[in-house]
């Protein structure tokens, strides 16, 4: 049926001949339902792979170098069904093909994918520093990439073992990465997949036309409005992962009278319990673009963007703690009045508001402006316990292993109490909590327990231009200019006095002021309190390439050079570093620069190779620059810039039936820093407050050098026009490069700079960026009827353990008095510090769906179920500090169960999605 | 046409988004109605079980009667008292001290138990029931003098030691009611503190820290756990009469210094963890109010020697035969001795190797005319040796009307003086203290009565008197 459709199509074509020195291929391409035009449709010449794409009015054309004769013209566009054209070229003719039509994608797989996907695992910061990569590469048409997406993100998979920071990712032309922490922040557009379809992808060091980007590349998303699909789309979703309902509706209305084109979207995800324990959802997304079409050459889009999102957070746990209470246990929550009630809430609200200006200066020259500013807060919500014991029931001291810990032999029956405890309740006590405050308020006593928030309230403003210009038929050179101004409000906020009155601005712990400006302050519900300050970072940067097209080979070199200024605004007093908390810190200044180029060299139509290389050197993130940001103004000792030299090589291999490519890489990472908060014990110091061992401690790991090299394989196979076959293997290996130097400071410590630690022995560690092996094997069906399933299987391993470097260095082995303890066994020690590596773990999912055509209607649905052989896997985990030397590590590991074992993040076992829609 | 539809569409879905009202956990929660209404029926449900509630004294009794043994509870009995302690500053650790009486209380206990921050549950003054059934009576430290309510024992070669409570006994066992009492301190004197106050919430008035504690702080930073700081009193005696202040290295205000002026300071009577010792333990740093000036104590001076025995010319080990002075033995064979050791005089009465079953001794002070001063006090030393068991005891006592011959024909009247307990150094002389005897008029003599055994080896102690002063104010 297909052929015939394509022969009918074919005989359609208005195929003109003109009088013409030059050999021209052009056409235009509309939508097969609604016969509007299609934009951003690549369309391909398959010999030499000469790619161009159609413009808003669905119009392409190639003019230089087109191959003679009979030529396949291959049409695709995400969300569309890719056909593949025969034509034949005359010498010194312009073939014209009008209204080449293509079909929606009944199965929409991307679709499918970006809901279940982008939703979900998104930039979730209980998963640590496994952040996730499957929103940037949802567009991408490799099968490799499209795998990692899709079949290998929940699995926290990292391509090329590399962040999320490492990706530049674009809304307009406006880079929305956070200063914070370099991870574009996913949540502020989600649910709103309908109005992120227009996505380009640029992958790991190859060229962008609107940026730089990092060593993984860049992603630019269009919203203006023109550039959707006229008409609209009702979608409802279920499922048992991390919401339970789903709703979005879009519509645009394409060019209306006046210049004037509107799409517009609202959505809502909500559910009371997602796969883990009280893991609430509650979500709505609305979003605007309105364009005004001034004359051919000027166009103005504003687009409007919020997405508030709050979700209750789940914990990561001990291996002690499923044992006893399952996968999907989480220590964070506790009944309250019959309901589930999340101590841990996080709320993103921010919305995001742009202006941008396409200019088409010449038909070669375009220049785009844009404006964007973004505002709100982060919240981040947790219990605080100033007169109270620790609320967890997860708590070490009320685990079973406590007390078989007990120094003068295990305490079964205490062992058996604590475990009935734990199964039986094993979660916050809000009763107990309220009663506290309330037996307080009856003694005229503060807070004994309150709920706060984290609060991190950025407003950012970002101007940038970019200009693309096609100097000549080979040549198109890209250059933009921006500017970003942030500042960063970070507080913490009283969220429920939980019945107390009030609550002392002051550490409990040690009785320390917070503010020496008003000591012994008592705050109240909607009160900033414990720390209180300012981040300001402005950024300035320039871009400019340079694309070169051939018809053997395709090259291109790039630059980029930024100067980035970060200061600290104290608005408290902290008792402890009264001279440096205070008012402005210092300035500090960070020149970047990159610079990067590529070749690929087209052997024939069916093998290329392409190489790649590029040296970032770029800021350190504003997190991995002040050292304890919350009490002072230090910043991270001998701080530089973070370099990043990566190359990478591949061949190509394309046949109709065929695709397949092979890739190696090599990636080092230089002078990174790594900041981390956590209770040490086992301190080995005379700089400590009163000789104690342990505090309360910022790590600071500087200079760290990192290896990541590996091959990506990916094939896919069209067997029959129904039967798709897919394979792909990534092999790689993460490690730490050198003994980076580790220091510890604390308000606990005597010197305000810290304890220095000296070398920690971290070469040739796992880094713990995901499973650094991955496989996949899969087929997909699709029947004529427009009917459709798929399976894949995936297999994982090498994943490890994040270790904590303080057991790494002199701390591990020395005594107070800076000598090897005299038990030092370093064969026994050897065996602690071994690195732990997860289980292989293999995930089977399947895909399926259906739709149909109803008049100009389309209506359609399909099912996913992931996992479902249920297999319980670790994705991530990491060392708790509390272990910090020799002989409390020794001891601890030789209890039945230990009390500090390590945490671990289970993945999810056997879940579902189900999806309908209606497309009109 | 169909943009009236789609536009129709969307507004639906708009609305659809809105009428789901959030059904998810949202930011609004209240305060729970149902706080503490399951203790509320634990609590109703032991006092309608037919459960007895018994004294604090009783339990001490049973105790006692168990040979100071721990024991487990099997039947249906519960205490109520009223929490005296708190450990919000850290200076009592998951360890809670009851007294039986809001105001004037007379018995006091503690219950040990496996939770810290008890303060924001047990508050000050709470009223608290605790139903005994299936929990321990006994020492946390064995013969530490401290009775404990425990959760089970341990018993290692000192004897059988009480261990908390659980998290799950607690909440099964431990109920309070929905008062909270204002606690009135007992106010006492330094000399009058005895092993009945343990577990009281006490006040001592006009104390101070000794002179060379000034610019001290509350925890010695050489010590590992307690830290021991010595108080002062101007009051009742010539000289100071001291106690001691007991200090946890967790105490949050263990790093404040010590205040350097004279006043009150409240706090719970306990025994340091040996149990060699009372100690005052603060709940609160802000319990001692130490701003006055400090006292200036009374020296010999200012008074007027009225009768004074020094023992001076006492005769070595022959029984003791003073002018006036009556030695009187009421059981046994043996008497008071003259002693005389280091050049120093005194009494001394001791049942060792007397091989009566029963000694009860006396010695009576020459009779003294009340009615010549308006204020009169009294003042000696004493010591002991070899005083293992609070059976084996020195009373102090006074008549009007013993006629200086039949001795048990008198009315006797206690009266309270700093002696020497089983604690205190062999042959070290505590002082008495001044004790007022202005409220007596006529004829008063002083007795001193031992009680002992010369056959019963923990009974065999001695005890040593000098230094005797009637003292008139001048």
């Amino acid at each position: 049926m297909k052929e015939s459709f394509t022969i009918v199509l074919f005989g359609l074509f208005s195929v003109v001949s003109t009088v013409a020195q030059e050999t021209v291929v052009k056409g235009s391409v509309i939508d097969g339902i609604t016969y509007e035009p299609l934009p951003n449709v690549t369309i391909t010449i398959e010999e030499t792979l000469q790619t161009s794409q159609t413009d808003v009015e669905g119009k392409f054309s190639f003019t230089t170098n087109v191959p003679l004769g009979e030529q396949i013209l291959k049409v695709e566009k995400s969300g569309y069904v890719t056909k593949r054209f025969p034509i034949i070229v005359n010498e010194g003719e312009a073939l014209d093909i009008n209204d080449m039509m293509l079909d929606i994608n009944v199965a929409d797989s991307v679709d499918m994918y970006t809901i279940t996907l982008s939703d979900d695992e998104l930039n979730d910061d209980s998963t640590g520093g496994a952040d996730n990569i499957s929103g940037l590469l949802q567009s991408s048409q490799d099968v490799y990439q499209r795998t990692v997406a899709f079949e290998f993100s929940a699995s926290f998979f990292n391509i090329r073992g590399l962040d999320s920071e490492n990706a530049s990712v674009l809304i307009n032309g406006i880079e929305m990465n956070k200063q914070f922490n370099g991870r574009p922040q996913w949540n502020n557009w989600g649910g709103l997949n309908d109005m992120f379809r227009n996505q380009e992808l640029s992958s790991n060091l190859s060229p962008s036309n609107y940026t730089f980007g990092g060593a993984l590349g860049s992603n630019n998303t269009s919203t203006r409005a023109s550039e959707y699909r006229k008409g609209g789309r009702i979608t409802y979703s279920l499922s048992d992962r991390s919401y339970t309902n789903r709703v979005i509706g879009s519509y645009a209305t394409g060019l209306m009278k006046g210049g004037w084109t509107v799409a517009a979207a609202v959505g809502k995800r909500w559910g009371e319990e997602g796969y883990q324990d009280a893991t609430f959802y509650d979500s709505n997304s609305f979003f605007a673009s309105i364009e005004k079409k001034i004359n051919d050459q000027h166009s103005i889009n504003f687009t409007g963007i919020y997405a508030p999102n709050r979700r209750g957070k789940s914990s990561p746990n001990t291996q002690e703690i499923y044992n006893l209470k399952g996968i999907k246990y989480n220590e964070y929550w506790g009944n309250q009045d019959g309901e589930k009630r999340n101590s841990r809430v996080k709320e993103v609200n921010e919305p995001i508001l742009m202006l941008n200006h396409y200019w088409d200066i010449t038909n070669k020259t375009t220049l785009q402006t844009n404006l964007g500013y973004q505002f709100g807060k982060t919240v981040n919500s947790r219990l605080d316990y100033p007169g109270g014991a620790n609320p967890s029931a997860a708590y070490y001291q009320k685990l079973p292993s406590y007390a078989l810990a007990e120094a003068k032999g295990p305490d079964y029956a205490k062992a058996y109490h604590l475990e009935q405890q734990f199964l039986k309740d094993g979660q916050i006590d809000w009763s107990r909590i309220y009663d506290a405050n309330i037996t307080n308020n009856i003694s005229g006593l503060n807070a004994a327990y309150v709920l706060y928030e984290d609060r991190n309230d950025d407003s950012q403003l970002t101007a940038n231009t970019i200009l693309t210009s096609d100097i000549s038929d080979h040549i198109t050179i890209n250059a933009s200019l921006n500017y970003g101004g942030l500042k960063s409000e970070n507080f913490a906020q009283i969220k429920d006095l939980l019945g107390a009155t009030g609550l002392l601005n002051v550490d409990s712990f040690d009785n320390i002021q917070y503010d020496l400006i008003k000591p012994n302050r008592i705050v109240g519900e909607g009160d900033r309190f414990r720390y209180n300050y300012n981040l300001h970072a402005q950024v300035i940067s320039g871009f400019a390439q340079a694309q070169f097209k051939y018809n053997k080979v395709d090259f291109f070199g790039a630059l980029s050079i930024s100067n980035t200024n970060y200061q600290r605004e104290g608005l408290y007093q902290h008792e402890i570093y009264a001279d440096n908390s205070l008012g402005n810190g210092a300035k500090l200044s960070f020149m970047g620069f990159g610079v990067k180029g590529g070749l690929t060299y087209k052997i024939s139509g069916k093998h290329l190779v392409d190489f790649n290389l590029a040296y970032i050197s770029k800021a350190p993130s504003l997190r991995n620059t002040y050292s304890n940001s919350r009490e002072n103004h230090n910043v991270v000792k001998n701080i530089t810039e973070e370099k990043i030299m990566s190359v990478d090589g591949s061949y190509i291999f394309r046949s109709p039936i065929v695709k397949a490519k092979f890739t190696g890489y090599y990636s080092k990472i230089e002078d990174a820093n790594k900041i981390s908060f956590y209770y040490a014990d086992g301190l080995s110091s005379f700089e400590i407050s009163e000789n104690q061992t342990s505090a309360f401690v910022q790590e600071i790991l500087q200079g760290i050098d990192k290896i990541n090299f590996g091959a990506e394989f990916g094939i896919e196979a069209q067997v029959t026009p129904s039967i798709k076959l897919k394979g792909v293997a990534s092999l790689g290996q993460f490690t730490y490069a050198n003994n980076p130097n580790l220091y510890l400071t604390s308000s606990s410590f005597t010197k305000s700079n810290g304890i220095d630690f000296g070398k920690a022995e971290l070469k040739n560690y796992k880094l713990a960026s995901g499973p650094q092996t991955a496989y996949s094997i899969g087929f997909e069906y699709r029947d004529p009827d427009y009917w459709w399933f798929g399976a894949t299987s995936n297999f994982f391993n090498n994943t490890y353990i994040d270790i904590n470097p303080l057991t790494r260095t002199r701390n591990f082995y020395t005594d107070a008095d800076g000598l090897p303890f005299n038990d030092y066994d370093p064969e026994v020690a050897r065996h602690l510090l071994k690195q732990e590596k997860f289980d292989d773990y293999m995930i089977v999912n399947l895909v399926g769906g259906k739709s149909w055509r109803i008049n100009t209607y389309f209506v359609g649905f399909f099912a996913s179920i992931n996992n479902i052989l249920d297999v319980a896997h670790k994705t991530g985990g990491f060392e708790q500090g509390r272990n910090a030397n020799y002989r409390t590590l020794k001891a601890d590991a030789s209890n039945e169960i230990p009390v500090f074992g390590s945490k671990y993040w289970y993945g999810r076992g056997a879940t579902y999605f189900l999806n309908c829609y209606v497309r009109f | 046409m169909i943009k009236t539809k789609t536009l129709l569409a969307f507004l639906t879905i708009i609305a659809m988004n809105f009428a789901i009202s959030s059904c998810v956990q949202d930011d609004d929660f209240k305060v729970p109605d149902s706080i503490s209404s399951e203790e509320n029926k634990g609590l109703e449900d032991l006092l309608t079980s037919g459960a007895t509630e018994i004294t604090m004294a009783d339990l001490k009794s049973k105790f006692a009667g168990n040979d100071q043994i721990a024991f487990l509870v099997d039947t249906d009995i519960y205490i109520k008292g009223y929490v005296s302690s708190s450990d919000r500053a850290g200076n009592f650790f998951k360890e809670i001290f009851l007294q039986n009486s809001p105001i004037n209380p007379t018995d006091g206990i503690k219950i040990i138990i496996n939770q810290v921050d008890t303060y924001n549950q047990y508050n000050l003054g709470r009223e608290v029931y605790i139903k005994m059934k299936g929990l321990f009576i006994g020492e946390e430290r064995v013969g530490n003098g401290v009775l404990t309510i425990g959760g089970t024992i341990e018993t290692n070669q000192f004897g059988t030691a009480i261990k908390r409570l659980t998290e799950n006994q607690r909440t099964q066992q431990m109920f309070r009611s929905a008062t909270t009492a204002e606690l009135e301190p007992l106010h006492l004197t330094f000399s009058q503190v005895s092993g009945n106050h343990i577990g009281l919430y006490v006040q001592f008035a006009d104390v101070e820290f000794v002179d060379y504690l000034a610019g001290k702080r509350y925890f010695d930073p050489a010590q590992d756990f307690d830290t021991l700081r010595q108080l002062q009193s101007c009051s009742g005696t010539i000289g100071y009469s001291n106690f001691t202040l007991e200090t946890s290295s967790f105490a949050s205000f263990k790093d404040d210094l010590l205040p350097t002026g004279n006043g009150t300071i409240t706090g719970v009577v306990t025994k340091t963890f040996d149990g060699s010792k009372l100690v005052i333990g603060l709940s609160e740093v802000s319990d001692a109010r130490m701003t006055g000036s400090r006292c200036e104590p009374s020296k010999f001076e200012d008074f007027e020697v009225v009768f004074k025995e020094d023992f001076e010319s006492a005769r070595a080990n022959s029984t003791l035969n003073f002018a006036r002075w009556t030695n009187f033995n009421e059981a046994g064979k043996v008497k008071w001795k003259e002693k005389n050791g280091d050049g120093n005089g005194y009494a001394e009465f001791s049942s060792f190797n007397s091989w009566d079953s029963s000694n009860i001794a006396w010695l009576i002070t020459p009779g003294f005319d009340m009615d010549a001063q308006s204020k009169v006090l009294l003042n000696f030393k004493a010591a002991q040796h070899h005083v293992v068991s609070p059976n084996n005891t020195l009373e102090v006592m006074v008549s009007i009307d013993y006629d200086g011959t039949n001795v048990l024909d008198a009315k006797w009247i206690s009266v309270e003086a700093s002696l020497p307990s089983q604690h205190h150094p062999w042959f070290q002389f505590v002082d008495s203290g001044l004790i007022d005897l202005s409220s007596y008029s006529g004829t008063l003599h002083v007795a001193f009565k031992v009680t002992g055994s010369g056959t019963i080896d923990s009974l065999g102690g001695g005890f040593q008197i000098d230094d005797l002063l009637i003292l008139a104010v001048n």
